[in-house]
Parts: structure tokens; sequence; C-alpha cells
């Protein structure tokens, strides 16, 4: 691991760690204060100048630390931002993947659905067809909704607001998706810490659950399921620090999702009733990753993309393909 | 608890364009064969091709030079063995010779033995297997009960060895046997080179499901082998044989098994997929494409000089069970009308793997003793 990325990760770990069950607003605030949401941004223009894959290291403990907030989305949004020369102010930005609406002479009328904390951020940037637009949140009407982990997914409603718009050079629902891959590999890892955890804890018929072979076999299946998520990840963000990484998220989202599926109820069964409580902090987890398993495109949508894209190139080509993109 | 630790590796410069050779030699010197004969893969083997591969310097190549090695990388090493495994090259009787017991006989050899067999592996021409399993010990290895008696210059071996793959093809045994008291278990168990033309070895092929005989019986009546042929430490061996383990159990045969009936699914599939095809189709890419990762990951951290076994274990349970699964998913997923426009060739593949599938997840270690020791990791036991 390089200098920066040993900071950042200490950084990320305190900071959320801190922040932990406070309210959006506290949580920005420590995270704007540490910078983190700059960590793609430029040094000249007062970021950390990392790289996708340091990059990670801020995105991943958000799951591990159900943080709530979108810093994933501000990290994603702050870098776009900056590279299509869009004027960011420095307050909590989100993302939408899309838009419904028109843009004529810079003003927007439409909808944006699924906006993470659109009820606290003050700017949402977003598609527009092939157009990147950001919007101030303070011009829209809210209609609050939420995701299956309580985080805000609000519906943000825009007639003639002021947008800055730019050429959209990414797709936003698969950057998206990279964002939502770490942070499933990071939800993973702390149920899997809580599991172990709780399994060597508690005792039924005089012994330990951790002790039981039963047990022992579905939690080894939930490490494996969890170093599959996570080797998924950090794979997927080092080839979009090489440019495009379209097949890789694909992929990635596709077997983090998988490994979510399969893990959630591992965790929940060696826990018992316990972890079906609200007191418990199972859940934070658990629900957070039903959620991202839908959020950025569910397996069947990456699967198809992935599925096409793959016949389509054929069987000679299937095997030189997978390895030229591992070795651009 | 243990984090187990995967990081993205990047192939070095070297091994890319080696890839290129690789795959221009199996373009013109593999042997003709089916589908089907391509999926034996590393359970198949052809002796003549193993020889050129050893004339190219493509066995043995992490192996020094001057024990006719070619001291290239494990990524250069990867990179050939991945590329035999996905054209369905006949690897299987050079396999273990070059996987474990070259580097086995590097590492914990005498010199005399590294001179006189480490050549011979490198050039295709001494084939290995491993006699570990007995009737009465197979997970539970320590419980080896084949005994060899020290005597005058050597030993004398007595006892028998089971499921041992291509003993009848190989040249040498490496032998985990028991030389200490039975009580001490993991004590006492030495390994020994036993040259398979011994007097009083007999070896009985056992046909398996599939009709053909891979694994065998092989049975000590009075074996004598020399104290030249006892390898490391007398007392040694279970340490010797665990210090192989992440070798034997991260390397891409664990989840390239199938990959011949993934290639021919998406053969007979054409460019016009289902949307039930698409799904099938995205979803192996996706575990497929995350299984070389991690495998590769493993492969850099051994080349590093780091300790990976416990990630290997991890790469060969979710390996073999994504190869396991893929025969089982393709058939299900099969549009009903191939068989009748593919004639056989999709159809005995299919077979071949159906039937082959079970083994994957009980050589090189159980599923359940590979998850009991990623449970040993965690701290649970």
């Amino acid at each position: 691991m390089n200098e920066l990325r040993t900071l950042l990760s200490a950084t990320t770990a305190r900071v959320l760690a801190e922040a932990s069950g406070k309210p959006a607003n506290a949580v920005w605030h420590a995270i704007a204060e540490a910078g983190l949401n700059k960590v793609l941004v430029s040094e000249d223009a007062g970021g950390f100048g990392g790289t996708w894959e340091d990059a990670l290291a801020v995105i991943q403990p958000c799951g591990t630390h159900a943080t709530n907030a979108p810093l994933p989305e501000a990290i994603l949004a702050t870098h776009l931002a900056q590279a299509a020369n869009l004027t960011l102010p420095d307050s909590m930005i989100t993302i939408a993947a899309h838009a419904e609406g028109t843009l004529t002479q810079n003003s927007f009328s439409g909808t944006l659905r699924f906006v993470p904390w659109g009820r606290d951020a003050s700017h949402v940037l977003t598609a527009l067809g092939e157009t990147l637009i950001l919007l101030a949140i303070a011009d829209a009407k809210i209609e609050q909704h939420q995701n299956p982990a309580s985080e805000p997914r609000d519906t943000l409603t825009f007639t003639n607001a002021p947008a800055q718009s730019a050429n959209l050079a990414t797709d936003l629902l698969a950057d998206l998706a990279l964002l939502r891959t770490a942070q499933i590999a990071g939800a993973l890892e702390q149920a899997l810490a809580l599991s172990v955890q709780y399994t060597r804890e508690r005792k039924q018929f005089g012994r330990a659950l951790a002790q039981f072979q039963a047990i022992q076999q579905q939690l080894a299946i939930l490490a494996e399921e969890t170093a599959a998520a996570n080797m998924a990840a950090a794979a997927a963000f080092a080839a979009k620090d090489k440019g495009d990484a379209a097949f890789e998220i694909a992929a990635a989202k596709l077997r983090a999702n998988r490994a979510a599926r399969a893990s959630t109820g591992i965790a929940h069964q060696v826990h018992g009733a316990m972890g079906f409580t609200a007191e418990y902090q199972l859940h934070p987890l658990t629900t957070r990753l039903w959620a991202y398993q839908t959020e950025a495109g569910n397996e069947r949508h990456w699967a198809e993309k992935l599925g096409k894209q793959i016949a389509q190139r054929g069987a000679k080509n299937f095997w030189p393909d997978l390895v030229a993109r591992a070795e651009r | 608890m243990r984090k187990f630790q995967f990081t993205p590796y990047e192939m070095p410069q070297a091994a890319k364009g080696l890839r290129a050779e690789v795959r221009a030699f199996l373009a013109a010197e593999m042997p003709t064969s089916t589908p089907a004969e391509k999926s034996r893969s590393w359970s198949g083997g052809d002796a003549a091709f193993s020889r050129k591969l050893g004339k190219r310097g493509w066995l043995g190549m992490t192996l020094p030079k001057k024990y006719g090695g070619h001291d290239r990388s494990y990524a250069e090493r990867y990179v050939v063995i991945e590329e035999m495994l996905v054209a369905g090259a006949p690897v299987g009787l050079h396999w273990v010779a070059d996987r474990q017991s070259g580097p086995l006989i590097l590492r914990y050899g005498t010199e005399e033995q590294r001179q006189t067999l480490l050549p011979k592996i490198a050039a295709g021409e001494a084939f290995f297997c491993i006699g570990m399993s007995e009737p009465g010990s197979g997970s539970d290895l320590a419980s080896v009960r084949t005994r060899a008696r020290k005597v005058e210059g050597g030993w004398r071996i007595n006892g028998q060895k089971i499921w041992t793959s291509t003993a009848q093809h190989a040249h040498y045994m490496i032998a985990l046997v028991r030389t200490g008291e039975a009580e001490t278990r993991h004590a006492g168990l030495t390994q020994f080179l036993v040259d398979m033309k011994s007097e009083g070895l007999t070896v009985k092929p056992i046909a398996n499901i599939t009709g053909e005989s891979h694994f065998n019986e092989v049975f000590f009546d009075d074996v004598f082998v020399p104290d030249t042929m006892l390898i490391g430490n007398e007392g040694g061996g279970w340490q010797q044989v665990t210090a192989e383990l992440a070798f034997e159990r991260s390397g891409p045969e664990r989840y390239l098994s199938s990959i011949r009936l993934f290639l021919e699914f998406l053969r007979v599939t054409g460019e016009n997929p289902t949307e039930l095809e698409q799904q099938l189709l995205g979803r192996l890419t996706a575990e497929l494409w995350t299984l070389r990762q991690m495998s590769m990951s493993v492969m850099g951290k051994l080349a590093a000089g780091e300790d990976p076994t416990a990630e290997a274990t991890v790469v060969k349970d979710l390996g073999t069970s994504f190869e396991q699964e893929l025969p089982r998913l393709v058939q299900a997923n099969t549009r009903s009308d191939v068989l009748l426009e593919s004639g056989h060739v999709f159809d005995d593949t299919l077979t071949y793997l159906l039937q082959s599938a079970p083994s994957f997840s009980l050589r090189g270690g159980t599923r359940e003793i590979l998850r009991g020791i990623i449970a040993r990791e965690l701290g649970l036991r």
C-alpha cells in the first residue's frame, strides 16, 4: 500500500467511526473537514490527487461503517464536476444516475428519482441523456423516500431551475455501480466480523456456537464470499484507473451482488433472534447489502449487458478478450 | 480474526510477450482433438506433447538454470499453464512434476536429487505422482499407515496407497510414509522418492465413473528405497507436505476444469443469445473473471515470498465450486435443439464434465476440509 492510501485508510476509519450514528449533516461536516470527499481532486485544487484505487480506501469503509452521508457519491460528483469544469460549492453534493426532463438554455425542468440524501445535500449531479447537469437542490420540490436501509433516496422535482451543464463523458450508472460494489465489500467485511465475534461469544449446549462444524462451514462460505466481493471491487477500481472499465464494473457488481445475496442469510442465521433486533448492529449492514443489490443495476441488469457483449464477440474471442483487458 | 488479503495483480511485461508465443505454439503443435478430449486437459496426457513443452522451456520454468530449469518468474509459468488449460492441451502427465514435485525437490531435496531429477522434470521426461491417500487415510492424512523400516543402506516400504492419480504413467512417486511411532501422528512422517519400477511395487488402475482410469491403487511389498531417496528431513514429511499447499490450491486448474463446456455453450448460443442465455453467460463470466483475479493475486503473493496458504484455500473452494456448478447450469439452460444441431460434439463435452465434476471438490483437499481451514483462520476453532 502506498503512503497516501495508508493515510486515507487511517483517516477514513477514524472519521467514519466517530461519525457513526450521527445525523447526516454532522457526518458530512466531519467528512468535509478531513477533505475525504476530495480524494480524487487534484492537489492544486485542494484535494488529495488520488487514484481510483486510493478512493477505494475511502469508499469501501462507508460500507463497513454504514455511513450516514453520500460520501461515495460526493467523491464521484466532485471528480466529474472538476473534470467538466463545473463550478462546485464546498458543500454536500450527491448524484442521481439519470434525470427525466428537459434542459433549455441552462434551465432544467424534470424529475430525479432515488437521489441519495437529496433532502440533506445542497447540490446534485445527474445525467440527462448525453448531458451532465449540476443542480442546486434548494430549487427542488423534495419528496422523501428511503431504501431498505432507511437511507434517504428522495425524489426531486425541478421547474425551470438554473443548471450548469457539460458533455457527459462517462456512464453514470456504471460509476455508481462501482461505488456500490466497494460498499458491498465493506459491509460484508463488517457482517463477517460481527458474525465471528457473536458466534465465539454465544454459548449453547455448553459450548460456543463457533465450535459447531455446521456454524464453521457456514461462516467459511461467508468469508469466501466476502473475499470474492473484495477482490471484485479492488480489481474494478484498478481497471478504472486504466481507463475504460465497463467490463470490469459489470463483472464486479454482478459478483458483489451475488456475494451479498449468499451472505446476508448466513449472517442472520448464525446470529439467531439477536441479529433481527433493531438494537443489534447487524441490520445496518444487511439492509444496506439488500439495498445495494438493487441500486445501480441488479444482477439481471449487468448479466444481460455482459452476456450480450460476450455472445457478440463469440467463443473464439472470449479468453483472449478477458486476458487482454487485464494486460492493457 | 484473520482478514484474507486479495489485491489486484498486474502481469509483468515479459509475461505478455510470452503469451503470444504460447498461443502460436498451441496453434501449431497441439494434437488434433475434440472438445470432449480437450476437456480432459490436466486429467489427460500425452508424453510426446509433454516432451515438446520441455523442449520449448515451458516445464520447470521457475527452476534454476543449473538444474535444467529456466529461472523464469511465477507469472510466466502462470501464463503458460493458463493458456494450456484454456486450450485443453494434454498436460496431465507432467502436471504434478511441474507444479509441485520440482519445487519440492528444489526446496527440500539433496544436491544429488536436484541434479538427477530436476533436469528430467524440466525436459518432460520424468513424470511424478503423489502418494498420500491410503484406504484408511483420506482427509485424515496424518493417519497414514504405510511404513518404512530402516535397513542397511536404505528403507523397506510396506503398505498401500490409493487414489493416486497418474501412478500408471509416473516414473516416480513422492510418497508420504510413516517412519516414526504411530501415536505421534504429525511427527514421524517422511517423504521418499520412489522409483515406480522398484521391485515389489504394483500399480493397479481403478476405473472411475467416466469409465477411464485416472487414479490407481499402489501396493508396496517390501519395496527397497535407498537412503539417497529420502527427501528433506526424516520425520519432517508433514511440514513439507503442508508447505506446498499454496501452490497446489490456487492455480488456474482450480477454476478452469469446465472452461471447455463454457466455450462450447458460447459457441452453440451464437451471436444472438436469448435473455436466459445472456443471464447465464454474464453470471458465469463475472465469476470466472473474479476467480482469475483471486488466483493471480495468490500467485503474486507467492512470487513476493509471502505465505498465502489461507488465500489459496479460499481460491480452491470458490474455484472448484464454480467449475463444478458450471456443467449443471449449462445442462439446465441449453436450448433443446442444440443436441440435434450440434450432434455429439456438445453432448460429449457435457457428459464428460457432468461425470467428472464430483471429483473437483474432492481432489487436493475436500470442500469440507478447506472450509474447516478457513474457519480456523477466522478464529472459530
